[in-house]
């Protein structure tokens, strides 16, 4: 999709993580507009898109939102394969929530390699004071597989703009050595956003 | 649904912003305020001044309250449209699209790209245009409308339909190829379309104008493509995809009865998603891949419809893919749209233009295709389960304390616990039996006893195989339904219902055909299960089966014995649906085969119209049905000709393969695929019974071990019969557990080991075969394997016939010895003591007639053994039938006596000597008597003479008697009946009054004595009632009678009735089992009525007097 001198950028990205976690209040928070409720009529958060213009580079972001029930958990690899960004969600005052992050991450590395860009987000920060996911493990551990930590909460609205900026800074960036690589692909669809989503800050979906 | 797309860092107005005032872009963008850039077309034709562009920067309040411009103008946003008030009126200026910027330092601010200026109006043609872009065609119409209204479109349509026909002629043969080859082919198919199409100039000017237009006319050529051709590549997908798609089928029809609450769906979405399913189920309706990718969209957005009437709290009802997922597994499954993976796969590799909401549409397949890999997988029928034992623990932790007995016992049902079920159900009485016991009497109602009455529990004797829970389920229903086999038996046992319904009508057989538990299945139909019944919508438990594509299931229906005469093959549900409708709708194959053999019709219409053949996905299943309706002929000559080969032209192989050819030769098109199909099962198995069945004759009996799959050890290691093991260790007689199986070595399902039991076409088993080989060791064996000795093939022939017509006596006597039944006719009425005097032989004949075989029982033709001994003139075995009491003047059909079958002198003697004997003794009146029956006229005197030969005191008489006279068709008599009642005969009433009277006397019933228990297995009572002439007393006397005895005199019970119109024997009949109904265990007609059937023969009123008084005599007699 990406044409016009590799400045069109069309990229999909997942939202993994146990239910509960705020997955999609995250992305809802991150796509609405406050003036404009266009997307408050259409009820649905499980595909939603965003168009980015980062320094004239145009990034067409597709979030495809997961369901975070432990039955469906097989079903992942339908929903992961060919994103460019995944954005792991965990609740930061659940560990829980937090191991099943390093899961997904496992098994995304094990299947897609590093063609995947991930995030791992650490969400409810607005809950600091339940937290059970420390601060310096998560951060380590996001250094050690080689993804980027958030500290979010959609309540507040804090870091999630940052986070899907880094991930689409992120996914163009390997978009360009793909580029290098394979000057005809420059379709970059392999970014998979994981989000850590804290569990409380789910309360409904949309909690704005 | 933005269709409308550039990018802003081209539009002059947003570069002379960045540019030329880039001071005032530093400082709206810092403070995050968001710019309005008219459109490329617009902007590019006016000068932007500054104060243009400041009308465009929107910032926010201070107070958050509202918007205004970098100028002081106030703005709304409304409707994605920005508003704004322009020359004192409100104008509307819509937004095509939103775009988030982030200048330099990563400072997020939004673009809106909006239609025209904010301060100037907008010039009126300009905003035609722009509606029109922006909707896409909502029908095909539209869509050709786009492609070909314009001049010269006419000859570029026909161009393309050219080019397009000779294609969808080709599909035809694509069925046969790889998915991936028919997805090339259309692909290039496709750039073709496009090429020409674009050859058109004024399509080419057009689509030069922007990427969009490209994009319109892409979706444009293939809607119009695959419109064309869908049909035929379509079914090429379709048949390539049928076996996934029947697999699909059978996990999704299993879970048909699925509930939103099993799938944690919320009640709120209900509304949405009946809408959305109506829409999901025309999905079928759309040719091209973009069409059903619309409808999708549309089924989701249905979805997404923000729901009424809840207290404005439209958040909580966000469609989050939590949701969507089980909603759109949901739908699948009730869609009942049997082609599911060819429509994902069409929808996702056929879809070529990729330009419309291309990424929404595959979040959209995605979510489709995550839902249809769940069905799959299993784990939601699991689920299903869990969550509904879930609910009952929880229902039961509710009422902790109290925990209701009867959801306790439904949970054990369902988790098979059988200890605590056998526990609950176990001796229902015994409480309250105990309680009676500690009374001071049973009646006694003193406040001791009162209180202990009190404290009996209830509650406890509560629980029954009866009890039904909240769906109208009994325990059976809930062992059926998660596959309790082991419940079944012990259920049943306890009086559990066979064939209960719930509220829908399903019998614990539907609801085990629907989850396919195959040994439920059995054991139910070995318990007499209904297998016709219909539920409320008219689906038998073979509709049931077949829907969910249980193959093992509708197997085991037709096969087992017992129902095959009964199960009709052909019902109808409401729909009009017959089971074949079904599997060819499913698309299972081997089921449609399955129920052809079973001549399943397949003209049969449905409600719609349709045979199953119309409803067929696909070509696989098309053919097979052609194939079918072509040739019943050739079909039925291949079996025929196949049994032929099998049982009497084994040596030559060749027919078999002359027969087949002309099936795989006739259709035109080279069908390699139906070949194995024609070759069925059957085939392989019929060659196995022949291979057997020759090494039978052969008597190699260590190649028929092997063809058995016996171990060489097996005869010597389990001298004990196999029955024996079979009922000690097997969970039940028909139980498939791995255990259980590998002890039934031949067990009804296995294919491959063949059953020792196993018969070919005309039911003849081995144990036939070794018989007619006169291999006595075979015979050992078999029997020993557990061979059922009482078998029949389809002319009745039993082994012992076998035996006894190759005059072999050690084969008779062992069969004999192991129980197999000695006055079994084969179809001309030939008992094996017929057969041996056939034959001449003597041992059998003593063998035979050791083991109580009638002598005077006749054949079809009326013939006795004797007729036959002495028309073959053995002089032994006439000696030896007439030492027994064969009566020599018996006469056959033709009124000849054996007589007249001689005219050897010794054998005239004989036979002289005996009937003076007999007649001087006057000891064989039975005989007598047979004889007068069948000649007698219809005088009273003869039937007195009749009743007169019971002086004779001999049992057998009795018995003779009293069997015919039970064996007399009630019905059929009652029609010759002329006669009215008048019940004011005063001799009738008072018989009617003594005879209810004896009727209600049960303190005779106390006494009953079996006479005979020499064979419990086959006893059936007759009882007398043993009145004195006054009957002031009242005995009742039972007698037992081998129910081959009663089939003896059964034809000449009919005789009798023939010969005498005998309204007599018909009361003598309502007369005895009026007298003890209890007894009698045949006898369910209250005695009333039967009272009142012998009111009817008025005229027969001094007969009837008569045999009271005749039994008076017997009883007399008898004592």
């Amino acid at each position: 999709m990406a044409d016009s001198g590799g400045r069109n950028f069309s990229f999909k990205c997942v939202l993994l993580g146990e239910g509960c976690v705020g997955k999609t209040s995250l992305v809802l928070r991150y796509v609405e507009n406050k003036f404009n409720d266009k997307h408050i009529t259409t009820l649905q958060a499980s595909f939603l898109t965003k168009k980015l213009n980062i320094g004239g580079k145009r990034v067409n972001l597709s979030i495809w939102d997961t369901a975070g029930q432990e039955r469906f958990h097989a079903l992942g690899p339908i929903y992961y394969r060919d994103s460019n960004g995944a954005i792991l969600v965990y609740d930061i005052t659940d560990e829980d929530s937090f191991q099943k992050v390093k899961n997904w991450v496992k098994e995304l590395r094990k299947m897609l390699g590093n063609d995947i860009c991930l995030c791992i987000a650490g969400n409810k920060i607005d809950l600091e004071k339940e937290r059970h996911v420390s601060v310096a493990d998560a951060e380590a551990y996001a250094a050690s597989v080689g993804a980027k930590h958030f500290h979010t909460s959609a309540k507040l609205n804090k870091g999630i703009e940052e986070m899907f900026l880094d991930l689409s800074k992120g996914m163009i960036e390997k978009a360009g050595q793909d580029n290098n690589r394979n000057q005809k692909d420059s379709t970059n669809r392999k970014s998979v956003v994981v989000v850590d989503d804290d569990p409380s800050a789910q309360q409904k979906t949309g909690c704005c | 649904m933005e269709k409308y797309d550039e990018d802003v860092y081209e539009n002059p107005f947003f570069t002379a912003l960045q540019n030329d005032y880039s001071q005032l872009y530093d400082e709206a963008t810092s403070l995050r305020c968001t710019l309005c850039i008219p459109q490329y077309s617009v902007a590019e034709k006016n000068r932007i001044t500054e104060d243009d562009l400041k009308d465009h920067i929107l910032t926010c309040e201070g107070d958050g309250s509202g918007l205004k411009t970098w100028s002081g103008k106030a703005v709304k946003i409304e409707d994605n449209c920005v508003v704004v008030v322009l020359d004192k009126k409100e104008t509307k200026v819509r937004i095509l699209f939103e775009e988030a910027f982030y200048n330099n330092n990563d400072e997020s601010y939004q673009v809106f790209c909006i239609e025209y200026f904010l301060n100037k109006p907008a010039p009126e043609s300009h905003k035609k245009e722009e509606v029109t872009q922006e909707t896409i065609p909502r029908s095909f119409e539209e869509w050709k409308a786009l492609l070909f209204n314009h001049h010269g479109g006419k000859r570029l349509q026909e161009t393309l339909d050219k080019q397009l026909e000779p294609f969808s002629k080709q599909y035809k043969n694509l069925a046969t190829e790889k998915f991936i080859v028919i997805v090339e082919v259309a692909s290039t198919q496709f750039t073709k379309a496009m090429q020409s199409v674009l050859k058109d100039s004024s399509v080419r000017r057009r689509v030069h104008e922007s990427k969009k237009e490209m994009d319109i006319l892409k979706s444009a050529v293939e809607m119009y493509m695959m419109v064309s051709i869908h049909r035929g590549l379509f079914q090429a997908v379709q048949t390539n995809l049928a076996a996934e798609d029947a697999e699909v089928n059978k996990s999704m029809r299993t879970l048909s009865d699925i509930k939103l609450d099993e799938l944690g769906i919320r009640q709120e979405f209900m509304y949405n998603i009946k809408q959305a399913k109506k829409e999901l189920q025309t999905l079928n309706k759309y040719g091209s891949p973009l069409g059903r990718l619309l409808c999708l969209k549309r089924v989701v957005s249905h979805l997404s419809t923000p729901i009424k009437n809840t207290n404005k709290k439209d958040q909580s009802l966000m469609l989050t893919t939590d949701e969507f997922l089980p909603i759109m597994i949901y739908l699948i499954i009730k869609s009942e749209i049997p082609n599911w993976m060819a429509n994902l796969r069409y929808m996702k590799e056929f879809h070529f233009s990729k330009a419309y909401n291309f990424d929404e549409f595959m979040f959209y397949l995605t979510t489709v295709e995550a839902a249809i890999e769940h069905i799959r997988s299993g784990s939601l029928q699991k689920e299903a389960i869990k969550s509904y034992s879930l609910k009952n623990k929880q229902a039961s932790h509710q009422s902790s304390g109290a925990t209701k007995s009867v959801d306790r016992f439904f949970s054990y049902v369902e988790g098979g616990d059988e200890a605590a079920v056998r526990l609950m159900l176990g001796k229902p009485n015994t409480p309250e039996e105990s309680i009676i016991l500690q009374m001071c009497h049973p009646l006694c109602s003193c406040s001791k006893c009162r209180t202990l009455l009190r404290q009996n529990p209830t509650e406890k004797t509560l629980v029954t195989a009866y009890t039904r829970d909240e769906h109208g389920y009994t325990a059976l229903h809930i062992a059926a339904l998660h596959g309790q086999a082991h419940l079944v038996d012990l259920l049943i046992q306890h009086g559990a219902v066979v064939n209960a319904s719930d509220y829908l009508g399903y019998t614990p057989l539907h609801l085990a055909c629907q989850k396919g538990y195959q040994n439920i299945v059995l054991l139910l139909i070995h318990f007499d299960a209904d297998c016709t019944q219909p539920d409320s919508v008219g689906n038998t438990p073979l509709h049931m089966c077949v829907d969910s594509g249980h193959e093992d299931c509708v197997k085991a229906l037709l096969f087992a014995d017992k129902v095959r005469t009964c199960i009709d093959m052909n019902a109808q549900n409401n729909r009009g649906d017959t089971p074949l409708h079904l599997a060819s709708k499913w698309g299972y194959e081997s089921i449609i085969q399955t129920l052809l053999d079973n001549n399943a019709r397949i003209d049969i219409k449905n409600r719609k119209k349709q045979t199953p053949c119309n409803v067929a996905q696909n070509a696989h299943i098309q053919k097979m049905f052609k194939q079918y309706d072509s040739m019943p002929l050739v079909m039925t000559g291949r079996q025929k000709s196949q049994s032929l080969k099998d049982y009497e032209v084994v040596s030559i192989p060749k027919p078999h393969k002359d027969s087949v050819e002309p099936v795989t030769a006739s259709p035109s098109s080279p069908s390699k695929l139906f070949t194995p199909v024609v070759a069925s099962l059957d085939q392989v198995r019929n060659h196995k019974i022949t291979l057997l069945f020759k090494a039978i004759e052969q008597g190699d009996i260590p190649l028929v071990m092997f063809h058995m799959k016996w171990n060489n050890t097996g005869p010597e290691s389990g001298p004990s019969s196999p029955e024996a093991v079979g009922d000690q260790e097997l969970c039940h007689p028909l139980c498939q557990c791995p255990k259980c199986s590998s002890l039934q070595q031949g067990s009804v399902s296995s294919e491959n080991s063949l059953n020792v039991n196993v018969a070919d076409d005309k039911l003849f088993r081995p144990l036939h075969k070794a018989c007619q080989a006169q291999n006595l060791d075979l015979v050992k064996l078999f029997i020993n394997k557990g061979a059922e000795v009482n078998v029949h093939t389809k002319k009745g022939i039993t082994p012992l016939h076998l035996a006894a017509i190759n005059q072999n006596t050690m084969i008779v006597l062992h069969l004999l010895k192991h129980g197999a039944k000695v006055n079994v006719r084969d179809s001309y009425g030939d008992t094996p003591l017929h057969l041996s005097c056939y034959k001449g032989c003597k041992d059998s004949v003593d063998c035979l007639l050791m083991y109580q075989a009638k002598v005077n029982i006749s054949n079809s033709i009326g013939n006795t053994p004797l007729h036959i001994a002495v028309k073959t003139s053995s002089e032994p075995v006439i000696v030896k039938l007439l030492a027994e009491g064969a009566y020599p003047l018996a006469k056959n059909k033709e009124g000849h006596t054996p007589f007249d079958y001689t005219k050897v002198p010794r054998i005239r003697d004989l036979l002289n000597t005996h009937i003076t004997k007999k007649e001087l003794s006057a000891t064989s009146p039975n005989i007598e008597a047979d004889k007068e029956i069948k000649a007698s006229p219809t005088t009273p005197d003869s039937i007195r003479n009749i009743f007169a030969s019971f002086e004779g005191r001999s049992r057998e008489n009795l018995l003779t008697l009293t069997s015919s006279i039970k064996c007399v068709d009630r019905r059929e008599s009652l029609k010759k009946t002329p006669e009215v009642n008048d019940r004011s005969n005063p001799d009738l009433r008072s018989i009617r009054h003594s005879l209810s009277i004896q009727n209600f006397d049960l303190s005779g019933l106390r006494h009953v004595e079996l006479l005979d228990k020499s064979e419990p297995l086959y006893i059936y009572r007759l009882a007398m009632n043993m009145a004195s002439d006054d009957s002031e007393t009242t005995r009742a006397q039972a007698f037992a009678e081998n129910s081959d005895a009663e089939d003896d005199v059964f034809e000449k019970t009919e005789s009798i009735e023939k010969d005498t119109k005998n309204q007599d024997s018909e009361l003598q009949d309502e007369h005895v089992s009026s007298k003890s109904p209890t007894i009698i265990t045949d006898s369910k007609k209250p005695a009333d009525s039967a009272v009142e059937e012998n009111n009817e023969s008025q005229s027969d009123n001094i007969i009837t007097n008569q045999i009271v008084n005749n039994n008076g005599d017997i009883n007399t007699n008898t004592e």
